[in-house]
C-alpha cells in the first residue's frame, strides 16, 4: 500500500473511532439521565404506594366507625323499645277509661297522647329496621301466601283515615291472583309504607288506586294517587335514608324519611323491582314487581319425615 | 355428544335441607336423575353445618360420587354468594372421573399428595389431568403438589384451589363421597376423549428492579440481596419492621404481594407469593415455597387490572378449547382478589367479565380460594412445558367440553 492510501485509511479509522467515542459519550449521558429518571420514578412510586396504604387504612377505620355507629343505633333503639311499650300500654289503658267516660274533659288530650305515642313507637320500629338492614341482619323468612289478601288487609287498616279525609280507594285485585312466596311481615311493612304515603300526600276528595295482576312469572302491583306528586329534583334520592321531598316538607306532613328506604330494601331483597312515575301537583304511581317463587325450591315431600 | 350439566345454589337455613335442595335443583336443571350422574361437585360456606349438609347431599344423590370443599365465598353462573351451598352435577359419556382423597396433610403434606394421587391412578391409570382441593391451612401447597407429581410425573396438568373458611383461617373441610375431611385433600382424575382449557392470570404488575433470594427455607423468605427480607417492604411502604409485624402484613400484601420472576414461552411471568407474617429476624413467611436463587419483584394490584386479567384468563381457556363451546367451567378465584375489590358490585363485575367471554349460560362453578393450582402460564398443550405450580392472587379457570 502506498503512503497516500495509508494516510487515507488512517483518517477513516480516526473518523470512525471519533464517531464511536462520541456515540459512547452520548450513550453514557443518556444512561446517566435514565438512571436519574429511574431514581425519581422509584421515589414517586414509593410516595404513591405510601399514600395508597394511608388511604386504605383510613378507609378501614371509617368502615369500622360506620359499623360502630350502626351498632350503637341498634342498641339505643332496642333500649328505647321497652319503656315505649310500657308507655303505649299505659296510654291505651287511659284511652279505654276515657271511652267508658265520654264526658272526661281530658278525653281529647288522651287521644292525642295515644296518637303521638304510636308515632314514636313506629319511628323506633323504623330505626330498628334500618339498623338491621345496614348490619345485614334483615333476614327474610319466606312462606307461600296471597299478595292480594295482604293488600286487602292493609287497605282495611287505612280505611278509617282515608274516609275521614274523603279519599276514595279503588281496588282492582284479580280473584285469580296466584299465591306467591314472600316474607309476610316484611312485605306488609313494605307495601303499607307506600299505601300510607299515597293517602298521606293526597288532598281531600282525592283517589288512591290499588291494582294487582299476574304477568309472566311476576306479580305486578301498582299504587297510584292524585296527590301532591314528587318534584323531578327529588326523584333521584327518593329511596335514600332520611330523604324527604321538598313539597312533603312544605306540607308539614309527618314522616321520618325512612319508609321508602325500608320498602326499597325489602322489595330488592325479594328480587323484585320498584319504580315510580310522578308529577308535581298531579299524582304519583308506584309500580312494584315481585317474582312468584323465590330461590328456595319447594323440596319434594318424600325426603321429609 | 355433549355433557349434561346443571348448577344450583341454596341458602336454606337448615343445612340438611340445603344439601337436598341444591342437589335436586341442579339435577332438575341438568335434566338428570341422581343415578345418571358421573360426578357432583359441591362448594359450601363453613357457616353451614358440614355433616348435615353432606348428609342431605348424599341422600339426594343416592351414593353417587361427590367431591368438594368449604370456601371463602361461592360462585356460580347465576351469581356470587356467601354462606350458601352450590353444586354442579355432570353426566358425561366421554369423560371418566375418578375420585381420590387423603388425610393427614399436617403430618406429611407430600405423603398426603402421594396417597391422593395413588388412589386416583389405581382407579384409572389413563388419567391425563387432575383437579384437586388441598387444605393449605394444614400444610404447604407446593409440598402437596410434589407428592402428586411423584405419582403422575413431572409434567402433568393439575388444576384446583385451596379450600377456605370465610377468611377465618382456622379450619377448612373437604368432601369425598360421604366422607368429611379436614386437613385433607379431595379431587378427581380425568381421562377420556375430551377437550380442556386452562386460564391462569392475576393482573398484578411488577414494580422496580428484581431482587435475588439469597436465603430461604421452604415458605420462609429470609434474605433478599443479602438483607433481611422485610427490607423490601420497609423500603417501598415506608414502614419499620415493628409496624409491619403489628399491622398484619397479610392485609397490606393483598395489594402488594411479591412476584417470583418466571420465564415462560409467553415471556416473563410472575408467580405471586403472598406474605403472611413478618418474623422477629426480619424474615417473611409466605403462603407457599420460595427458593434460593429465584428473583422477586414487588407487585402492585388494582381492581381494573384484576378484572382485565380475569377476562384474559377466560380468553386463554377458550383458546385452548379450539373453538369448542365450554360445557362446564370451574373457577378457582383467590380470596385476595375479592378483598382487593372490596365491594360486592366489583366482585360481580369480575365474574360477569369472565361470563362475557365464556358465555352467560355456560354452567360455572367456583369458589374464593386460599391459593390456586395450575400449570405456569396455563400451558397444557405442550405437555413437556407443563409446569404445575401453586399460585396466589390468581384467577384459574378450567373448562371442559366433549
Amino acid at each position: 500500500m502506498g503512503s497516500q492510501e495509508l494516510q487515507k485509511l488512517k483518517a477513516e479509522h480516526e473518523k470512525t473511532l471519533k464517531m464511536f467515542i462520541d456515540r459512547d459519550i452520548d450513550l453514557r449521558q443518556t444512561n446517566k439521565k435514565l438512571e436519574q429518571e429511574q431514581k425519581e420514578n422509584k421515589k414517586t412510586i414509593k410516595m404513591l404506594i405510601q399514600r395508597d396504604i394511608q388511604f386504605r387504612q383510613i378507609n378501614e377505620r371509617l368502615e369500622a366507625m360506620d359499623r360502630e355507629k350502626s351498632q350503637f343505633i341498634s342498641i339505643a333503639a332496642h333500649q328505647l323499645r321497652t319503656p315505649l311499650t310500657a308507655i303505649k300500654w299505659l296510654t291505651q289503658i287511659l284511652q279505654k277509661d276515657t271511652q267508658k267516660n265520654p264526658h272526661n274533659p281530658q278525653k281529647e288530650q288522651i287521644n292525642k297522647l295515644n296518637e303521638i305515642v304510636q308515632k314514636v313507637v313506629n319511628l323506633v320500629g323504623d330505626i330498628l329496621n334500618v339498623s338491621r338492614i345496614e348490619e345485614g341482619r334483615f333476614g327474610l323468612k319466606y312462606s307461600k301466601a296471597s299478595l292480594g289478601s295482604l293488600l286487602k288487609d292493609i287497605l282495611k287498616t287505612v280505611e278509617v283515615s282515608a274516609r275521614s279525609r274523603k279519599i276514595t280507594i279503588k281496588k282492582n285485585i284479580g280473584p285469580k291472583l296466584p299465591e306467591s312466596e314472600f316474607d309476610p311481615e316484611k312485605m306488609h311493612l313494605a307495601l303499607a309504607n307506600i299505601i300510607d304515603n299515597a293517602i298521606k300526600y293526597t288532598p281531600t276528595k282525592g283517589t288512591v288506586n290499588i291494582k294487582a295482576t299476574k304477568k309472566d312469572s311476576q306479580i305486578t302491583i301498582t299504587i297510584s294517587d292524585t296527590g301532591i306528586g314528587i318534584p323531578k329534583e327529588d326523584h333521584g334520592r327518593l329511596f335514600d335514608k332520611f330523604y324527604r321531598g321538598n313539597n312533603a316538607l312544605k306540607q308539614e306532613t309527618e314522616g321520618t324519611g325512612l319508609g321508602l328506604f325500608i320498602t326499597h330494601n325489602i322489595i330488592k331483597a325479594h328480587s323484585g323491582t320498584i319504580n315510580f312515575d310522578s308529577r308535581k301537583g298531579v299524582g304519583t304511581t308506584f309500580t312494584i314487581t315481585l317474582p312468584i317463587t323465590q330461590s328456595s325450591w319447594p323440596p319434594r315431600k318424600k325426603f321429609y319425615s | 355428544m355433549s355433557l349434561q350439566v346443571g348448577t344450583a345454589f341454596s341458602k336454606n337455613t337448615d343445612p340438611k335441607h340445603a344439601g337436598l335442595e341444591v342437589i335436586e335443583q341442579a339435577l332438575e336443571k341438568a335434566g338428570l336423575k341422581a343415578e345418571e350422574t358421573s360426578l357432583t361437585v359441591i362448594f359450601s360456606s363453613i357457616a353451614m353445618n358440614q355433616e348435615k349438609l353432606l348428609q342431605g347431599a348424599n341422600e339426594a344423590l343416592g351414593g353417587k360420587s361427590i367431591i368438594g370443599c368449604t370456601t371463602a365465598g361461592e360462585i356460580t353462573d347465576s351469581g356470587v354468594y356467601e354462606e350458601s351451598v352450590i353444586a354442579m352435577v355432570i353426566k358425561s359419556e366421554a369423560i371418566t372421573f375418578s375420585t381420590g382423597s387423603a388425610a393427614g396433610i399436617k403430618k406429611d403434606a407430600q405423603g398426603a399428595g402421594k396417597t391422593f394421587a395413588e388412589e386416583i391412578k389405581e382407579k384409572d391409570p389413563n388419567i391425563h389431568a387432575i383437579m384437586m382441593m388441598p387444605d393449605v391451612l394444614a400444610g404447604s401447597g407446593s409440598a402437596i403438589v410434589e407428592g402428586v407429581l411423584s405419582v403422575v410425573g413431572e409434567h402433568f396438568i393439575i388444576v384446583g384451589g385451596a379450600p377456605g373458611d370465610d377468611y377465618l383461617f382456622k379450619k377448612t373441610y373437604q368432601y369425598a363421597g360421604n366422607r368429611l375431611l379436614d386437613g385433607g385433600i379431595t379431587g378427581i382424575g380425568l381421562s377420556g376423549e375430551f377437550s380442556m382449557g386452562v386460564g391462569v392470570r392475576h393482573g398484578w404488575i411488577p414494580v422496580g428492579e428484581a431482587q435475588e433470594v439469597t436465603k430461604a427455607d421452604g415458605a420462609k423468605l429470609i434474605e433478599l440481596n443479602g438483607a433481611p427480607a422485610v427490607k423490601i417492604y420497609e423500603d417501598y411502604l415506608g414502614k419499620k419492621t415493628e409496624e409491619l409485624k403489628k399491622e398484619p402484613l397479610a392485609r397490606l400484601a393483598i395489594v402488594y404481594p411479591l412476584g417470583i420472576v418466571a420465564e415462560t414461552a409467553q415471556g416473563e411471568e410472575y408467580l405471586i407469593r403472598d406474605p403472611i407474617t413478618v418474623n422477629d429476624d426480619g424474615s417473611i413467611t409466605l403462603a407457599a415455597e420460595i427458593q434460593k436463587g429465584e428473583k422477586v419483584k414487588l407487585m402492585v394490584g388494582s381492581a381494573e387490572e384484576s378484572i382485565e386479567a380475569a377476562k384474559v384468563s377466560a380468553q386463554k381457556m377458550m383458546h385452548d378449547l379450539d373453538g369448542k363451546k365450554p360445557e362446564a367451567v370451574f373457577m378457582f378465584n383467590c380470596i385476595a382478589r375479592k378483598k382487593l375489590y372490596g365491594v360486592k358490585e366489583k366482585h360481580e363485575e369480575e365474574i360477569k367479565a369472565v361470563q362475557s367471554i365464556i358465555g352467560k349460560d355456560t354452567p360455572l362453578l367456583g369458589f374464593y380460594t386460599y391459593g390456586e393450582q395450575a400449570p405456569l402460564g396455563g400451558e397444557i398443550k405442550n405437555i413437556k412445558q407443563c409446569d404445575p405450580k401453586f399460585h396466589n392472587e390468581t384467577m384459574v379457570l378450567f373448562g371442559i367440553a366433549e
